[in-house]
């Protein structure tokens, strides 16, 4: 019950919100759906698996330009693209899994920052698939050939695939997968001697968590209308990591915080434009420091705090 | 009997330090082998070695006739090799009862795959690991304690858990490291009985490192001993009692 109440109360406030809302609040709301998908993926990967990485704007601009390239030159629909850039950034994941393989901490750190550079200058250089500096334009996501030119209409598709990617979520970290990757993260000498294959998780649980970014970097093309580089930066990839730890990385309740703090937090920093990199890496900070388990953990803690506050 | 672990002639150096030299034993099954010698001998070593956790320099090692040294260390579990470890490691953040279920969870899971549908294999699987979790935790006493976070517990508790964790894959090889550390002389004593019954009710093969020389003579039918990465001497517990190197090198100074 406790957990049925919110959920429920949650789902109806996503789907009814827009009702009351113009068209640039459906794009944030948009927005805040596709940051989700990639405060989801982070959740897997930093909060179940304990790996690092900051480079998941790479993954971003594997989904985006894969999925634009699809549709734009090959005529692909767009489920079709989306299911192939998932797919195509699973693939890339499993490349920079190899690294964690057999390194951690501030090694794959470095080793995924440097994969979204190349990434990144590949796609700049390669200017005959990609427009290159000039950037791409990005028709609208289509659903069964029907257009959805308003983020209204769109809003629902990237929730329902929002939906999909926490009903997953939700099975693996119920599951003996899920709970074997929790130990990994924390013996990992304990949990290959129950029989945990490491480099198998290691590499699956990179892969699943790149497949969900690149999608939602398939849908971020499809709503902004054009691509360029730009969007894939250093800058990018922190943001995530602050909204993902903001959230908080341990529930999906934390991952749908995050996606919300970040499409709604440049409205409310506009003003402050060049201090954006800053505010960011404060806000990782004091949560790391002060509310790890991030905003999700706000009410278990305040219920906590009431109860000594009554002793 | 059979045999149930076999080494031959293993050798691990870190650096020159030999903490593993030209070492050979072997264990029948069903029997209970206590692995003894002084601070640094090099036993967690060779507990190491022989779960996969450290590649030896050179040396075989066979477990029921399987060659151990070309499997990667996650097979062990299926071969039925577990043990316990002297400087526990627990899944700290995990309940007891999670902790459990992962020492047998490998052996059931469904597949990735079925884990992100939920499909009904999946569901099983983790209901069956946690009922043999609770039921191995009940066997040990433990029921109380299967959903307190292990890192809360206190210290013989966790260590208690973690041999749950290895029981629960019911293993026809346990190697346990340093079990009794921390216990007093009743708690001891009660283990050693467990250990009796684990290897002549279950058939369980037992390979047991242990500094208490009181559960060490009364639970094992042979003892090797080892000082510096070399085995001494090796025979019943009357003979090592009696064994005057054994004396000299190990067992002199324990007494003192
Ligand atoms: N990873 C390592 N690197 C370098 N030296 C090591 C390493 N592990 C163990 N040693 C050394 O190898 C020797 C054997 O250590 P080991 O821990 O196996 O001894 P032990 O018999 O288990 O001792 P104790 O009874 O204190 O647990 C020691 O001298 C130790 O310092
Ligand atoms: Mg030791």
């Amino acid at each position: 019950m406790r957990t049925v109440l919110p959920a429920l109360a949650a789902v109806a406030s996503a789907l009814t919100a827009p009702l009351f809302l113009g068209p640039y609040g459906h794009y944030l709301l948009c927005m805040a759906a596709i940051y989700a998908m990639v405060a989801l993926s982070l959740g897997l990967l930093l909060g179940l698996g304990g790996q690092i990485s900051i480079g998941h704007a790479g993954f971003w601009a594997v989904g985006a330009y894969g999925s634009a390239i699809l549709v734009q030159k090959l005529a692909l629909p767009f489920l079709l693209s989306l299911l192939a850039s998932g797919l195509l950034a699973g693939l890339v994941g499993l490349l920079v899994a190899l690294p964690a393989l057999r390194v951690r901490g501030h090694y794959l750190a470095i080793a995924t920052l440097g994969f979204s550079l190349v990434i990144v200058h590949i796609l700049y250089e390669w200017d005959g698939l990609t427009g290159g500096r000039q950037g791409m334009f990005v028709s609208r996501p289509s659903l069964f050939g029907h257009e959805l030119g308003s983020d209204f209409q769109a809003y629902y598709l990237i929730l329902a695939v929002l939906a999909l990617f926490v009903w997953i979520v939700v099975n693996l970290r119920r599951s003996l997968g899920g709970l074997s990757l929790s130990a990994l993260r924390l013996s990992d000498v304990a949990a290959q001697s129950c029989g945990v294959n490491r480099a198998g998780a290691t590499l699956f649980v990179f892969a699943l968590s790149a497949a969900i970014t690149g999608v939602s970097g398939a849908f971020y093309g499809a709503i902004l209308g054009q691509l360029s580089t730009d969007s894939f930066t250093l800058v990018v990839s922190l943001s995530f990591l602050t909204m993902a730890i903001v959230g908080g990385l341990n529930s999906v309740v934390g991952a749908l915080l995050g996606g919300i703090f970040l499409a709604y937090a440049p409205e409310v920093l506009r003003a402050f434009e060049q201090w954006q990199m800053f505010i960011y890496g404060a806000l990782l900070v004091a949560f790391m420091h002060f509310l790890p388990d991030g905003l999700a953990s706000l009410p278990r803690r305040l219920a906590r705090i009431g109860r000594r506050g009554d002793a | 009997m059979p045999e149930a672990l076999t080494v031959r002639r293993l050798s691990l150096a870190f650096s020159g330090l030999r903490a593993v030299d030209d070492l050979s034993f072997e264990v029948c099954e069903g029997s209970v082998c206590g692995l003894i010698g002084p601070n640094g001998a090099g036993k967690t070593t060779i507990l190491n070695c022989l779960t996969r956790i450290a590649t030896p320099d050179a040396g075989a090692v066979s477990v029921f006739g399987e060659d151990l040294l070309a499997r990667p260390v996650h097979a062990l579990a299926g071969l039925g090799v577990m043990r316990t470890f002297q400087n526990l490691e627990l899944f700290s953040e995990l309940t007891a009862l999670d902790n459990v279920a992962m020492g047998c969870a490998a052996g059931h899971r469904a597949g990735w795959a079925a884990e992100l549908l939920g499909l009904p294999a999946a569901r099983r699987a983790r209901e069956i690991a946690y009922a043999r979790a609770e039921e191995t935790l009940a066997a040990l006493g433990l029921q109380a304690v299967g959903d307190r976070v292990v890192a809360d517990l206190p210290f013989g508790t966790q260590k208690s858990v973690e041999l749950a964790r290895a029981l629960v894959a019911r293993p026809r090889l346990l190697m346990m490291d340093e079990p009794a550390a921390g216990m007093n002389t009743a708690e001891s004593a009660a283990l050693g009985r467990a250990i009796r019954d684990l290897a002549r009710e279950r058939g369980m093969t037992i390979l047991l490192v242990e500094h208490d020389m009181g559960l060490v003579m009364s639970a094992c039918d042979r003892i090797v001993v080892v000082v510096q990465g070399r085995r001494i001497a090796e025979g019943t517990p009357q003979e090592i009692r009696a064994d005057r190197q054994v004396i000299e090198a190990y067992l002199g100074q324990a007494a003192a």
